[in-house]
Order: structure tokens, then C-alpha cells, then sequence
């Protein structure tokens, strides 16, 4: 019997010829994100059992995300905290304000590698998969063990498999994809498991819209998001790297096969990112606000494929369009390719990368009976603000057409 | 097995139900997840506080009520937080078992780093009611109601589990080197 693909990282990261699934094994991880929402904890916990960091110091990424730049008195004190605790702790790998990135797109841009076991504080750490590589979120608990101890216990998810074929139409997009997947799987098929996608229509999709894939599933509550590291995954690492994949042989808990050909705009209607329906069937419903970016969706391909329908337009009245590179280095690639200007030019707030709009803990939050259409992977009540504000989660093509007609749009019918 | 000998294997107490799809925010309100230390005590008086807004408890009536099994349905403790919050909170309050028909991922995680039990019986909402009297052997996953005089088989506890609750949870696994001793339980 064959190895999958999650089993063949995790026997890597194990140091064992072998492992199965349901096994419990102790890997040593390549590489460990800890950021300044579950970091204090981390470190707390670390005092509290009087633990050294053990882990080679380039292991480890540090990264400023949540509160940044500091918007409150308390906020700037636990920021200065956490430099505190990291210099404590032999931690060097710091993102500084100026230099930072929400952390999971620090971990993707130079730092994780293929085949490596990347984990991080944070639920969205699945990421870090679409380079192949095994990557889950772990606990602050988890975290510090895995300083002091170099090891983290992991049990070897079961498998299913996702085969996407078929081409996309006009504006639809990974995000589309993602949510296709979430409305088509069920609990069964995704608790605990490793979701690997698969298929011919994986070639044709960028690296953004894999990390876009990787970063949403996690709201299926699996356990980590795996594509095979192909020729695009070499070419976005600048190096070449082995191509590793499941076996024919190996044995998949579930199968399933998605077409891509008459898939449409969809979106995740209030309040459950589960709850899934195309675009259409919210037609002219008035929006408020847009947020374009973050983790899920603030790549390069987004930002331009949002300014493929705002260029040379304007923003509708009665809305606001608020715009989230996913870190300075995207910021800058799309300062360089006009990308923002032409934003800015349509009447667009451009902020700092940062969680806090998307998570509802700084700028951009929505009030009261207000309306958001955001690209971002979380909609539930009171996640970006008031408890009575709506959230629609869909593409940057749809958040794009949301901002231009101050109504919720088909993106294909502009 | 040896683990018996270090594991505490008998649980009794009153059952506190809830049902399926229970959020990590719903077990203990986000409010309460104090960032930069873990208050345990403070936390366990709002336990479940937010549950349904009508049926949401008071502060303290978790703790009044003296549950310390809760039962739950499917996917306990989801919303894919990586928090510990919630099962401190219950660790606090003084749970010392969950019986569910499954939890989320990172409760699951997060409860067995924190040395709290963890037994999955399927459909176990409807062999208890609010303050049953029950029994358990958390090795065998023998379960009793005491008060319907039932009695059920839940999927015992493994042995990474019972070896990681024996040692009383994550960082005493740590230092107790529980990696060696799983590897000998298995031998």
C-alpha cells in the first residue's frame, strides 16, 4: 500500500521510514510562526515552566500583524512586550513595523520551503500548504512545547482528495473555487483530514490563488490544505525542488471531483462561511463597505485582477472601498506596477497590511445595519465590527464589482 | 498496560448537555479571552454565557450548577481558533470530562494538552439529560447513567491520550519525557 502525499512530510519531519494514518508521531518542525495576537501567551507559558527556546533561531518567524501600527495605549504596550519577550527568547527573525506582512504571507515569501513542516498560532496556517508543505495551526501551549522540546505530537491525518478540472470563466477565481469546495464537502469529509487538491486545473492556477485555496479551507476545519510542489512552486522559490506526491497506490478517505467549467461568482452569505450561494442571488442588495486584501485575497493577482474592473472608474457613492496588501512586499510590487495608484485614482482607502480589519480589532470595522463585501475567509456575527453588520465573503473581481455599483454584482455581468 | 498505574481512571459526576456545532466562542465568550495572560478563574464564571441569546447562562451559573462531565453532540469546540481559552475555562470550572460525538480539531488538541479527558460516544446527547448522575472509566469508555441505570461503550481513550493525560497535560509531558514513555507503552 502506497504513502500519501501528508504521510510521506510528516515520516520526513518524524525521521521514520513510515508513518499511517491515525498514527500519533513527535516531529521536529521546519518552521514555526508566532504572531502578536497569540504570542504573549506563548511566551507566558514559556515562564511559567521556566523552558529556553531550543530551536535554531532561523526556524522561527516572528511577526507584528494584529495590532499594528498600535492604535491604543495597550496595544503598543504588549507590542513592546512581545520585542521584549523575543529578544528573552533568542528570537531574532523579527517583522518590525515597516517590515512586516500579516504573518502568513511572510511565511510564504522566502521562508517555508517544499516539503518542510511548517506550523504557526494562527488557524490560517494551512497557507503554507499550497507550496507543499505540511502545514497546520498549532496552540500557544503547542508552540512553546515545540520551543523548549524542538517537537511537536501530530497525528497523521487520513486523506481526501479534491480533483479540480476544467477552466474558468470570465472573473471567476481561486476564491470561487475555495467556496465551491467548502459548499460540496461535509464534515465527514474534512474534520481532522488532509484536503489535497489535485487535478489538470491545478497547473493552470497561480501560486496567489493556491495560497488563496490553502487559507480558506481552513474554514472547512480540516486539518491542513496540500498541493503538490510543481513547476510553478520551483519558479516562485527561485529554486528547483523534487516534486513529491501520493503514491498511485495510496489509500484516500474520501474522492471527489470538482468541475470547474460551469462554475459561477460565489459568495459566502451572513454569517457562516459555510453558507454559500452564487453572487446573483444577492443581486442589488446595497453595500457599504468593501475590503479588498488580507491573507486570503491581498496577493498581487487580486489587487489586479480588483483593478481590472477599476481602472479609470470611480467607487460608488454611498460606499467604501478599503484596500489590505497582504505585506509591505506586495504593497510595494503593486506601488511599482501602478496597481495602487490606479486604486487610489478609483477612490480607494489603501491601509497597512494588518489583520485588524479583517479580524475587527483596528481600523476598517462596520457599524450597526451596515453591509461588507470582503475577500477576507471569516463572516460570522461581529467579526468585523458591530454584531448587527453583515458580512459577504467573495473574490476580488466580486469585491471589485460590489465597490463600483455600491450593490452586491455579478462581476461577469460588468 | 502501565499507564493504568498513573492514570486517575474513574470519573464520577453530574452531566451538563449541549448540542452540536458548539463554537470555541459559544463555550467562553471572546471578550473573555484575555490576550496577554490566562485568567482561568475569572473565565469560568462566564462559561456557556453566550450560548443562545435565550438561553444563554448568568455569570456563575456553570459553576452554581456543579457539572463536571459535559456531554456535547457533533464537532464540540469549533470556529477553528487555535485558543486555549475555552477548555481552560472548563479545566477551571472544574470539568473533568467531555463526552462528545466529536470535537473540533484544536479542542481536541487543546484538551489533551491541558490534561482534560476526552470520550467520543456517537448520539450521547440522548443518553443524558441536564444533571444526570454518571460513572466512567476513562481506559475502557465504559459509561453509567446513573439515574436511567443505562449503561454505554465509548471509544476508550487512546493511548497517546491516556499517556498525555496521565502525565497532566503538554508541559509535563515535556518534562516527564512522555515521547519515551508513549514509545515504551507501545512496545
Amino acid at each position: 500500500m502506497g504513502a500519501t502525499l501528508a504521510e510521506k512530510l510528516i515520516a520526513r519531519g518524524a525521521n521514520k521510514q513510515r508513518v499511517k494514518a491515525g498514527e500519533i508521531v513527535f516531529v521536529a518542525a521546519d518552521r514555526l510562526m508566532i504572531n502578536d495576537y497569540a504570542g504573549l501567551i506563548v511566551f507566558s507559558v514559556m515562564e511559567q515552566h521556566g523552558w529556553e527556546n531550543r530551536m535554531s533561531p532561523d526556524k522561527t518567524l516572528f511577526a507584528f500583524d494584529h495590532c499594528l501600527p498600535p492604535f491604543t495605549v495597550k496595544a503598543a504596550d504588549q507590542l513592546a512586550l512581545c520585542r521584549n519577550k523575543c529578544r528573552t527568547y533568542n528570537i531574532s527573525n523579527v517583522a518590525e513595523i515597516g517590515r512586516h506582512g500579516i504573518a502568513h504571507q511572510l511565511m510564504i515569501e522566502n521562508f517555508v520551503q517544499p516539503g518542510e513542516i511548517a506550523v504557526g498560532v494562527d488557524s490560517h496556517s494551512t497557507t503554507y500548504g499550497a507550496l507543499g508543505a505540511f502545514a497546520c495551526g498549532i496552540s500557544s501551549s503547542d508552540a512553546a512545547g515545540l520551543l523548549a522540546s524542538g517537537k511537536l505530537w501530530l497525528k497523521v491525518p487520513e486523506t481526501t482528495r479534491i480533483r479540480i478540472e476544467g477552466k474558468l470563466k470570465h472573473c471567476v477565481a481561486a476564491k470561487d473555487i475555495a467556496l465551491k469546495i467548502i459548499s460540496v464537502v461535509d464534515e465527514e469529509e474534512t474534520a481532522y483530514k488532509c484536503l489535497e487538491i489535485v487535478g489538470p486545473a491545478v497547473s493552470e492556477l497561480s501560486m496567489d490563488g493556491r495560497f488563496t485555496i490553502a487559507n480558506m479551507l481552513a474554514e472547512t476545519g480540516a486539518k491542513n490544505i496540500l498541493f503538490e510542489a510543481d513547476e510553478k512552486t520551483c519558479e516562485y522559490m527561485g529554486r528547483h525542488f523534487d516534486r513529491l506526491c501520493s503514491d498511485e497506490d495510496a489509500v484516500f478517505a474520501n474522492e471527489l471531483t470538482v468541475d470547474l467549467n460551469e462554475l459561477v461568482p460565489l459568495m459566502s452569505f451572513p454569517s457562516n462561511a459555510g453558507n454559500i450561494h452564487p453572487t446573483s442571488n444577492a443581486k442589488g442588495r446595497h453595500v457599504d463597505q468593501v475590503l479588498l486584501g488580507c491573507c486570503t485575497n491581498g496577493r498581487l493577482e487580486d489587487l489586479d485582477q480588483a483593478v481590472s474592473l477599476l481602472r479609470g472608474k470611480t467607487v460608488a457613492n454611498g460606499t467604501r472601498l478599503i484596500v489590505v496588501p497582504a505585506s509591505q512586499k506586495v504593497y510595494s510590487a503593486a506601488l511599482a506596477k501602478g496597481i495602487i495608484a490606479d486604486l487610489i485614482d478609483a477612490g480607494a482607502c489603501v491601509m497597512t497590511s494588518s489583520c485588524a480589519s479583517c479580524f475587527g480589532c483596528g481600523p476598517g470595522l462596520i457599524g450597526a445595519g451596515e453591509c461588507c463585501v470582503s475577500t477576507t475567509n471569516r463572516n460570522f456575527r461581529g467579526r468585523m465590527g458591530s454584531s448587527d453588520g453583515e458580512i459577504y465573503l467573495a473574490s476580488a473581481y466580486t469585491a471589485a464589482a460590489a465597490a463600483l455599483t455600491g450593490v452586491i454584482t455579478d462581476p461577469s455581468t460588468i | 498496560m502501565q499507564r493504568i498505574n498513573y492514570l486517575d481512571n474513574s470519573i464520577s459526576g453530574k452531566t451538563w448537555n449541549c448540542g452540536d456545532n458548539v463554537t470555541v466562542y459559544q463555550i467562553l465568550p471572546e471578550r473573555y479571552w484575555v490576550m496577554d495572560n490566562v485568567d482561568e478563574n475569572n473565565m469560568a464564571d462566564y462559561l456557556f454565557c453566550d450560548l443562545e441569546r435565550t438561553d444563554g447562562l448568568p455569570k456563575g451559573a456553570f459553576l452554581a450548577a456543579g457539572c463536571e462531565i459535559v456531554v456535547a453532540g457533533k464537532n464540540f469546540g469549533c470556529g477553528s481558533k487555535i485558543v486555549e481559552h475555552p477548555i481552560r475555562a472548563l479545566k477551571a470550572a472544574g470539568v473533568k470530562l467531555i463526552i462528545a460525538e466529536s470535537l473540533s480539531r484544536y479542542s481536541y488538541r487543546n484538551a489533551l494538552n491541558l490534561a482534560l479527558p476526552v470520550l467520543l460516544l456517537h448520539d450521547c446527547c440522548t443518553f443524558f439529560k441536564r444533571g444526570d448522575e454518571v460513572e466512567v472509566c476513562i481506559t475502557t469508555g465504559r459509561i453509567k447513567n446513573l439515574n436511567s441505570g443505562e449503561e454505554y461503550t465509548a471509544e476508550p481513550l487512546g493511548e497517546f491520550a491516556a499517556v498525555m493525560i496521565g502525565c497532566g497535560g503538554l508541559a509535563d509531558f515535556i518534562s516527564k519525557q512522555g515521547e519515551k514513555r508513549y514509545d515504551e507503552d507501545r512496545q
